[in-house]
């Protein structure tokens, strides 16, 4: 089952065990933009489904479903930041514009990352959402500074073996992670290039765009950076450059082959275009952790202007791998051979948000 | 000091209330808070958890919208007011 966000609502591809058919169901949300759509198969009998759902009348809502998407229901609550003292009514107090990122550990907690930048928890299924203070009004707050997205948290890593370390990535501050469930948080972008100030390696500062983690490799984490692709191997404490070969180190989403930790997948773009170099749409695969990449196009548009977004690139644990790339002009290509051939599943969605695999 | 309500057809769905309420409430944040006790999410549908009215929402209080004034959740409301709570035009967007 592939979930897919858009701008207008959200859709579900479901398929069969070949992964050769596939059946398309929605728009649900009654076509408001949905960032994320995420399963939580803690419980694999009985996976609940999520949707990050941004209205632009009634705020953004985290919606819920409980039978494999045959219906949703608004969740009880949704991440909202607590009252402040001083703060209320104010014209500079927060409040939430955007969810970007809903994440399950698999231990029965929910993550969302949200605009303006902040992390919430769920402990009860989405049925109330607590802060984490210490990150969400950080000492350097003020001088955050947003992305062309916004200031938005929009990647939450947490380490599959020891749930109390999580990696977040905001645009434009870049990681910052916490090794105690979130209590204390701290920068973690050494040697992550910053293209667009005086000083290269900043404390923070970066604009880190996706990171990934295969969980049978946990201290592993691969990162899409707004320029250049970075490969930790110790959960964030230093990074190294890994994008030699790409035809470009800029692009948005990043994956890692869930049975092959050493193989990853990106989208590389041209910075202003935000399309493929020369329009030649490719996904560019590495199968040695990062030593050397090489193209995938076999099926897919030899000449093409859309681009891929952050959430929009979803790997399987199938064996050889699926890949499903979410195109900003509304297809979703994917691979059931881990890049040997690429297959056109839907056209015409709107522009494409998110997508997300449930396998079977 | 019942006033009526009406909202707009997309809260209706959005929420799924009916779309015009009789309710007590001195001012527009008090309507608030007692359409929230029969409708979980009404508050938050209409205001930003800062308090702020929500950029695409007007209410409409006797014919005045009073989402610009200082304090809209203060806008005091008498018997018989009669108050709509609407989305704002947005056709610009894509």
């Amino acid at each position: 089952m592939l979930l897919v966000g858009t701008v207008k609502g959200g859709f579900i591809l479901d398929g069969d065990s070949s992964r050769r058919n596939w059946k398309l169901r929605g728009p649900y949300f009654d076509g408001y933009e949905t960032y994320d759509m995420v399963a939580d198969a803690t419980d694999s009998r009985k996976p609940n489904l999520y949707a990050a759902v941004n209205t632009w009348t009634w705020g953004p809502v985290i919606y819920k479903s409980t039978n494999l998407g045959q219906s949703w229901k608004r969740a009880k609550s949704s991440p909202r930041f607590a009252a402040r003292k001083g703060k209320k009514g104010k014209k500079g107090a927060l409040a939430v514009k955007r969810t970007w990122n809903i994440q399950p550990d698999g231990d029965g907690r929910l993550y969302a990352g949200v605009e303006p930048a902040a992390l919430f928890v769920s402990k009860d299924d989405s049925d109330s959402w607590q802060e984490f203070e210490a990150l969400n009004h950080h000492e350097t707050r003020d001088k955050w500074q947003p992305g062309n997205g916004g200031l938005c948290l929009h990647t939450i890593v947490v380490h599959p073996r020891d749930k109390k370390k999580i990696r977040v990535g905001i645009s434009a501050v870049g990681v910052i992670g916490s090794d105690d469930g979130g209590k204390k948080w701290r920068f973690m972008n050494k040697n992550i290039r910053v293209d667009f100030a005086p000083k290269k390696y900043p404390e923070w500062g970066q604009c880190v765009h996706k990171i990934d983690v295969n969980p049978s490799k946990p201290d592993t984490l691969y990162l899409q950076n707004h320029g250049g692709v970075y490969k930790s191997e110790d959960f964030g404490e230093k990074w190294k450059e890994i994008d030699k070969g790409l035809p470009s180190d800029f692009g948005f989403p990043i994956a890692v082959n869930r049975t092959q930790p050493d193989t990853a997948y990106v989208f590389p773009l041209i910075g202003m275009g935000r399309f493929a170099p020369e329009g030649k749409f490719k996904v560019w695969i590495t199968r040695n952790g990062g030593k050397d990449w090489t193209a995938s196009d076999n099926g897919l548009p030899e000449r093409a202007y859309f681009g891929v977004l952050r959430e929009a690139l979803a790997v399987d644990g199938e064996e050889p791998g699926g890949v499903y790339c979410g195109t900003t002009s509304g297809q979703v290509y994917y691979t059931r051979d881990d890049g040997g051939s690429w297959e056109q599943m839907v056209d015409k969605l709107p522009r494409i948000t998110s997508v997300s695999m449930l396998s079977n | 000091m019942p006033v009526k309500v009406h909202v707009t057809r997309m809260l209706v769905r959005h929420l799924n209330t009916s779309p015009e309420f009789t309710a007590d409430a001195r001012d527009l944040g008090e309507l608030l808070d007692v359409l929230e006790k029969r409708h979980e999410g009404f508050r938050d549908s209409i205001c930003d958890e800062a308090g702020r009215i929500r950029i695409y929402v007007n209410v409409f209080v006797n014919g005045e919208n009073v989402r610009n004034e200082d304090e809209p959740l203060s806008t005091p409301l008498g018997d018989g007011d009669e108050i709509y709570i609407l989305a704002s035009v947005a056709g610009g967007l894509p």
